[in-house]
C-alpha cells in the first residue's frame, strides 16, 4: 500500500498548502496579473497568475548555489522543502527517489542560454547556463541538495506528465527500488508562455507553480493523507469517487499543462477532510485517458 | 528493434559496420570530424521534426522486424527518452522572436504537444500508456525500464520503447564550453582520450511479454536506476550511483559475459565508469562503441542496447574503435578487434549529466 504522506505547493496564492486551503474553502481566487507583450500589432494585454517571489528557508541550499539558482528552481525547491516538512520522518538517502515531471521544463534557462548564443555565437555559450539548461538539471539539483540516492527520473508528456510521474513514483516503490518517491510537479511560465497567448483569446489566466507530493510505502510512512491506488495510464473502467477533471479548480491556480497535478493535490486534501474517495482524470486529444484515484487512508 | 546513426541507417547497415567489419553508407558528415551527425540523403520518415524523424524511422523498421504489421488488437504503450526530442523547441522560432520578426505563436505549442512518445503514438494509433521522459543521457535507457515495468503490472502487451536525439548548435557549444569535446575522433578508455564526439540517431525496441507468440530476439532480464547526489556536471568517482543501478538489475556480475560501456571518451567519464567495471566486472569484456555512433545523449542507452543485443544474437562483438592503448588509471582494456564468443548476457550502462545512472541487463534469445 502506497500512501501520500506529504504535500507541498507554490502558486499564485503563495507558498504552502494554508493559502491554497484558504482560498479553496472562501471560494476566493488569486490576484489576476496583467503583461504587455511586444506583437507584429501593437502592445498586447495577457492575465496571468504569477508566483509572489519565493524565499528559501536558511540553508537549505549554499549561498553560492542559491545566487545563482533559477526562479523555476526556487519554486520547485521550496515546494519540495515543504512536502518534505509535511511529511516528516526522512527516509534513507538510498532508498529514496525523485520524479520531475513538467510539460515545459527548465524553459526560461534554456531561453537565455540560446538567447546569449544569438547573441555572441559560440562564446556566448556559458557553461552554467549550458549546464542548467538541460531539462533534468533540476531532477540533478535536487538529488543532490536532498541526498536522494535511489532512481530519479525526469517526465516530460506534456498534459500527460502528472498522471504518468505518479505511475512511474508507484512502480519504483512496488518493484521495491525506493520506499519513498517524491513527485514533483510545475511549470513556469516564459515570456515564450506570453508571446505565444498574446496571439489567443484567453479563457482563464494563464498559470505556472509547483506541486510536491511525498509518496511512502504505508508501513514507513509518519502521516497519511490519502492511498494512492495504482494511477491507471489507461483508464480501464471508470474512475470511483468523486471526479475532478483537469481544470475542475483552474479557478485557483490558471490555466496550466500540468494542471491535474493541483486537482491531485487539491483531492488529497479533500480525501483527509472528508473521508471520500476521489479520482482526477485527464482527457488528452487522441490519446487515451488517464486517471488517479486516492482513497481515505483507514488504519488496518 | 530499429537503429539510425552514423554507424549505419538500419539494422543490416549497421550490423555490418560494426560486426562484419565491412564500411557501409557514409553517414557522418565529411566536413566535420567533431560529430556524427545523420547525413542529409538517407531516406528517412515524414515528421515536422527531426528527433521526431530519427524515431519514427526507428519504430517503422522496429515494428516490421518484430513481424508487428499491425497493431489492431493490441494494448500498445510508447516511452521513449531523450535529451532535446521533447525540450528544445525549434531554433528557427526562437530566433525570429529574439530578432523580434514577430513570428506566428503556433509552433511553440504545437512543438511541445508533438514530443516524441505522444507523436508516435498518434501516428501509430497506440492506445496504451505513453510516456516521455528526459533523462540526459540515461534517458534511452530509462525508457526501456520502464517500459519493462508495464509489461510486468500488466499495462500493455507490448511497448514502443527507446530514445532519439538530435545535434544542436546549442549544445555543442555547451559541451564545448564544459570541455568536454574532442578535438578529433573520440577515444574511449583510451589514456590520450580528449572528450566526446556528439552523434545522434534513435534506437527503438519493441518489448513484449515473454508470452509473446513472435519470436524473440533477445532477453530483458532487470533494469536499475541510481543518482549519485555527487555535482551538477561530473560523476561520482567512486560510482556509486552506477553500482546501486546495477544492484537493481539483479545480474549476478561474476557471470556477466561482457558490458557494453556508456564511454562516452571524456576523462571524468570513462575514469568513474571504467573503475566501477574493473573493480565489479573484472571476467567481463568491454566494448565501447561511440566511435561508431557519437555520444547520442537521450538515444545513446537504447542504441547501445541494441548493439548489445545484436552481439548476443550474433556471438560477436565490435572492435571499440578509438582505443588504442590502456590508461593505467582505469586498468580496462576493451575490444580492439571484432571478438567471437559464446555470449549469454551483458550489462549496457548509461551515465547521465547531473549524476544519473542507469544499467540494463540483457540476456540472448531462449
Amino acid at each position: 500500500m502506497i500512501v501520500i504522506s506529504g504535500l507541498g505547493q507554490c502558486s499564485a496564492l503563495g507558498l504552502g498548502l494554508d493559502g491554497l486551503r484558504q482560498a479553496w474553502l472562501d471560494g476566493a481566487q488569486p490576484k489576476v496579473s496583467v503583461e504587455v507583450v511586444e506583437t507584429a500589432s501593437g502592445p498586447r494585454d495577457v492575465s496571468v497568475y504569477r508566483v509572489p517571489p519565493v524565499i528559501l528557508p536558511p540553508k537549505l541550499v549554499p549561498e553560492a548555489v542559491e545566487r545563482r539558482m533559477s526562479r523555476f528552481a526556487r519554486m520547485a525547491f521550496a515546494t519540495m522543502n515543504e512536502a518534505l516538512a509535511d511529511a516528516g520522518s526522512p527516509a534513507p538517502a538510498d532508498r529514496s527517489a525523485l520524479v520531475v515531471g513538467s510539460a515545459y521544463g527548465c524553459l526560461d534557462v534554456a531561453m537565455n542560454y540560446q538567447n546569449r548564443i544569438f547573441q555572441y555565437e559560440h562564446a556566448g555559450a556559458s557553461p552554467t547556463l549550458f549546464a542548467s539548461s538541460i531539462h533534468n538539471s533540476l531532477a540533478s539539483q535536487l538529488t543532490l541538495a536532498f541526498g536522494i540516492r535511489g532512481p530519479n527520473s525526469t517526465v516530460a508528456t506534456m498534459e500527460q506528465t502528472p498522471v504518468s510521474s505518479f505511475r512511474l513514483a508507484y512502480d519504483w516503490i512496488q518493484k521495491d527500488l525506493a520506499d519513498r518517491v517524491v513527485v514533483l510537479l510545475g511549470d513556469e511560465l516564459t515570456a515564450y508562455h506570453l508571446y505565444a497567448l498574446s496571439q489567443t483569446e484567453q479563457r482563464l489566466p494563464a498559470g505556472e507553480g509547483m506541486t510536491a507530493f511525498v509518496l511512502d510505502r504505508e508501513s514507513l510512512a509518519a502521516k497519511r493523507y490519502a492511498r494512492l491506488e495504482a494511477p491507471q495510464m489507461v483508464c480501464e473502467s471508470p474512475p470511483a469517487g468523486k471526479v475532478f477533471s483537469a481544470g475542475t479548480h483552474a479557478s485557483l491556480y490558471g490555466d496550466m499543462a500540468i494542471g491535474t497535478a493541483f486537482e491531485t493535490l487539491l483531492a488529497a486534501l479533500h480525501v483527509e477532510r472528508e473521508g471520500e474517495i476521489y479520482s482526477c482524470v485527464q482527457d488528452t486529444p487522441g490519446l487515451a485517458q488517464q486517471s488517479l484515484t486516492l482513497t481515505p487512508y483507514r488504519n488496518p | 528493434m530499429g537503429i539510425v546513426s552514423a554507424a549505419g541507417l538500419g539494422l543490416a547497415a549497421t550490423r555490418a559496420h560494426l560486426l562484419d567489419g565491412r564500411e557501409t553508407v557514409h553517414t557522418t558528415d565529411p566536413a566535420e570530424d567533431r560529430y556524427f551527425k545523420i547525413a542529409a540523403d538517407l531516406a528517412l520518415a515524414e515528421t515536422d521534426y527531426r528527433a521526431n524523424t530519427f524515431a519514427l524511422t526507428a519504430a517503422l523498421e522496429a515494428l516490421t522486424q518484430a513481424g508487428l504489421s499491425s497493431l489492431e488488437g493490441l494494448r500498445v504503450g510508447v516511452c521513449v527518452g531523450s535529451t532535446v526530442g521533447c525540450t528544445n523547441f525549434q531554433e528557427e522560432w526562437q530566433r525570429a522572436v529574439f530578432d523580434k520578426k514577430f513570428p506566428d505563436g503556433e509552433p511553440f505549442a504545437q512543438y511541445f504537444h508533438n514530443n516524441t512518445a505522444q507523436l508516435l503514438a498518434r501516428r501509430l494509433g497506440c492506445r496504451g500508456p505513453v510516456q516521455m521522459l528526459s533523462n540526459a543521457c540515461t534517458s534511452g535507457a530509462d525508457a526501456i525500464g520502464v517500459a519493462a515495468n508495464w509489461l510486468d503490472a500488466d499495462l500493455c502487451d507490448a511497448v514502443i520503447c527507446g530514445g532519439t536525439e538530435v545535434i544542436l548548435e546549442r549544445i555543442f557549444y555547451g559541451f564545448r564550453s564544459l570541455m568536454l569535446v574532442a578535438p578529433g575522433p573520440c577515444q574511449p578508455f583510451d589514456v590520450r582520450r580528449q572528450g566526446l564526439n556528439l552523434g545522434e540517431g534513435a534506437g527503438i525496441l519493441i518489448l513484449e511479454k515473454a508470452s509473446s507468440p513472435r519470436a524473440s530476439r533477445g532477453e530483458f532480464l532487470g533494469y536499475g536506476c541510481g543518482s549519485d547526489a555527487f555535482h551538477p556536471t561530473s560523476p561520482d568517482p567512486e560510482a556509486r550511483g552506477l553500482d546501486r543501478a546495477v544492484a537493481q538489475t539483479g545480474a549476478v556480475l561474476n557471470s556477466v559475459d561482457f558490458v557494453s560501456a556508456h564511454a562516452t571518451g571524456t576523462p571524468h567519464n570513462d575514469l568513474a565508469e571504467g573503475g566501477w567495471i574493473r573493480n565489479k566486472t573484472p571476467q567481463a569484456r568491454v566494448v565501447a562503441t561511440k566511435g561508431y555512433t557519437g555520444h547520442t545523449l537521450g538515444a545513446a542507452g537504447a542504441i547501445g542496447s541494441i548493439l548489445t543485443l545484436l552481439s548476443l544474437e550474433t556471438g560477436k562483438l565490435p572492435a571499440s574503435r578509438g582505443f588504442h592503448e590502456i590508461d593505467p588509471a582505469i586498468g580496462v582494456e576493451p575490444t580492439r578487434a571484432i571478438e567471437s564468443g559464446n555470449f549469454k548476457s551483458a550489462l549496457c550502462l548509461a551515465l547521465g549529466f547531473g549524476g544519473i545512472n542507469s544499467a540494463l541487463h540483457l540476456g540472448a534469445a531462449q
